[in-house]
């Protein structure tokens, strides 16, 4: 009778420790908490394509920054790994997660340096800041173009400028561009969860802290499309998820 | 301002300066150049007002325009702006842009001062008006992020063709016959198709027919793959008008009509050359010179087309000799 009414109260403290929580959502509490998602995206493609040389000619700052070696672009950037051709700048995020999710404080930053932007691929939470920087002894402008978040487009004159933005709504893949350097370009990616990487130089890309649960993967290249896969996390281990683009 | 605008189309710089009235925060130097010039006018007219002395009095406004420009210029333009190709694309033109208000302002108050006939005074004022309002879009235009763009182009080319129209008749004292049917048509066919090129470029569908002169049908039938078919159709509608027109000018033999036809015509071959080049280069930027010449003598196909229609009232109201 004892064993009884213990394992009942037992039972009523195990049922009582969902209410208040979505019971939907596999929310993560703290830093430890789920798996991980790691792998690498490679291109099919026989040889690596040739990345297309930027005449910067338009901005004598920017042509004096390449004198000796010319800028090259950002659109395919590939490096041979362990015999295959892995893809830079893929950006790989979680299609649908349960739960909200608060936008962290700190910003992710997007710089204009050598007449470019680093990084190519920005991915940021809704309402997270943007922090857009000029590190180049020239004029730029900031143009973002998305469809559904609001459009703005302002002037950074000199180096050492900065101003930040931020994007209330999910929005997928829009452009940033520049349009006193018509060959500056970056993508954006505003997601509703903080699961999205972009791949590195060698390909390869990890999400960290990922809810346990079975997700629907989304590949994105802005030359090669996009594709998906399915993935399952376990809490405490890392799930591989490899993709391969058909090269054009 | 038709090339310098078409430049800035071609080089994608429309919002290399970012904002407006302002130039990345400044006065716009056009502004300060309108307002002072303004200011001078104002006290040139009442000076000479009584004395009627028009060389001095346009002499002097220019000279304060020209200073006024300068001016504003040195000490407001963005710094090492001329150096840089999409902002001296676009914030040249509207210092151009400022230079030729301040010049329609001399030229709508010297024609309201001095200019008894009612067609020019009004034409001098649709002029002007017009100009404000191209200024105005071309800022609403730089405001909502280029979506104005396809109008600010095409109320250029109307606003060409009104200066076009005020210049003939500031020379030759308007006549009132009627100008030929032909001729008209023919300049109410360029203007179509000027449009239409304006749509074409604002769609950016330059290779929406990825060849020429074949493929004669788009792959798809999207606004501007519809829009790039129908100004080819224009293409060959127009040449056809010309050459009509050309033939109509030699069989009246008039010079005064034969020399405008015929610069016409010569156009209209370097236009269509000019509109193929845009597709067999296949629109890239380093070509981007190419469309910029294609407005450029769309324009000029406008301006010989008018003076052709003008020209034709005159030549129907001309006396023959006598037997």
């Amino acid at each position: 009778m004892r064993i009884l009414s213990i394992l009942a109260v037992m039972a009523f403290l195990i049922s009582t420790m969902g209410v208040g929580q979505d019971s939907a959502a596999p929310a993560v509490k703290t830093e430890k908490e789920g798996g991980s998602i790691t792998g690498k995206v490679a291109l099919a493609a026989d040889k690596a394509p040739k990345r297309k040389k930027v005449k910067t000619d338009a901005d004598p700052v920017c042509q004096d920054q390449y004198k000796d070696e010319p800028l090259l672009s950002d659109e395919v950037v590939t490096k041979e790994v362990g015999g295959e051709l892995r893809l830079q700048w893929v950006a790989v995020y979680l299609k649908e997660v349960k739960g909200s999710f608060e936008a962290p404080k700190d910003p992710v930053t997007i710089d204009q340096k050598g007449c470019r932007y680093e990084p190519h691929v920005v991915m940021l939470m809704v309402n997270q800041p943007l922090k857009i920087k000029n590190s180049d002894p020239t004029m730029h402008n900031i143009h973002a173009m998305p469809a559904i978040n609001k459009e703005f487009n302002f002037g950074q004159a000199k180096a050492g400028m900065e101003e930040t933005k931020t994007f209330d709504q999910v929005e997928e893949g829009f452009k940033i561009k520049c349009d006193v350097h018509p060959w500056m370009l970056a993508w954006a990616f505003v997601l509703p969860h903080p699961f999205g990487a972009v791949t590195n130089e060698d390909g390869t890309f990890e999400i960290k802290n990922v809810p346990a649960g079975e997700y629907d993967l989304v590949f994105w290249h802005e030359k090669f499309g996009k594709q998906e896969m399915k993935v399952k996390v376990e809490d405490g281990k890392a799930a591989t998820a490899d993709a391969k683009f058909e090269g054009k | 301002m038709i090339c310098a605008g078409g430049n800035v189309k071609s080089k994608e710089a429309g919002l290399a300066v970012p904002d407006w009235p302002q130039t990345y925060g400044l006065p716009d130097p056009w502004v300060i150049a309108a307002l002072a010039a303004l200011v001078v006018a104002s006290g040139t007219w009442i000076f000479f007002a009584y004395k009627r002395r028009v060389s001095l009095f346009y002499g002097g406004l220019i000279l304060a325009a020209g200073a006024a420009i300068l001016f504003t210029y040195v000490t407001k333009s963005p710094p090492n702006w001329i150096l840089i190709e999409n902002l001296r694309a676009e914030h040249g033109h509207r210092l151009l842009a400022g230079g030729l208000g301040v010049f329609l302002l001399a030229l709508v108050i010297g024609v309201l001062k001095f200019e008894s006939n009612v067609v020019i005074r009004r034409l001098a004022v649709a002029a002007f008006v017009g100009f404000l309002l191209q200024a105005a879009l071309g800022g609403l235009t730089v405001i909502i992020f280029l979506k104005a763009s396809v109008y600010h182009a095409m109320l250029a080319q109307i606003e060409f063709g009104l200066l076009v129209a005020l210049t003939y008749l500031l020379v030759s004292p308007p006549a009132t016959a009627p100008a030929s049917r032909l001729f008209m048509a023919t300049t109410g066919a360029v203007y179509v198709q000027i449009l239409l090129g304006a749509l074409v470029r604002h769609y950016e569908a330059a290779m929406a027919i990825p060849g020429f002169p074949l493929p004669l049908l788009p792959e798809a039938w999207s606004a501007g793959e519809i829009f790039q078919l129908i100004h080819r159709i224009g293409a060959v509608a127009v040449a056809v008008l010309v050459v009509a027109a050309f033939a109509q000018a030699r069989k009246s033999d008039d010079r005064k009509l034969l020399k405008p036809a015929a610069a016409m015509l010569v156009m209209v071959v370097i236009q269509i050359l000019l509109g193929a080049s845009i597709v067999w280069t296949g629109a890239e930027r380093e070509y981007n010179y190419i469309p910029t010449a294609h407005v450029a003598v769309g324009s000029l196909i406008v301006a010989c087309s008018l003076v052709l229609a003008l020209q034709s009232k005159r030549a129907s109201t001309a006396v023959p000799a006598a037997a």
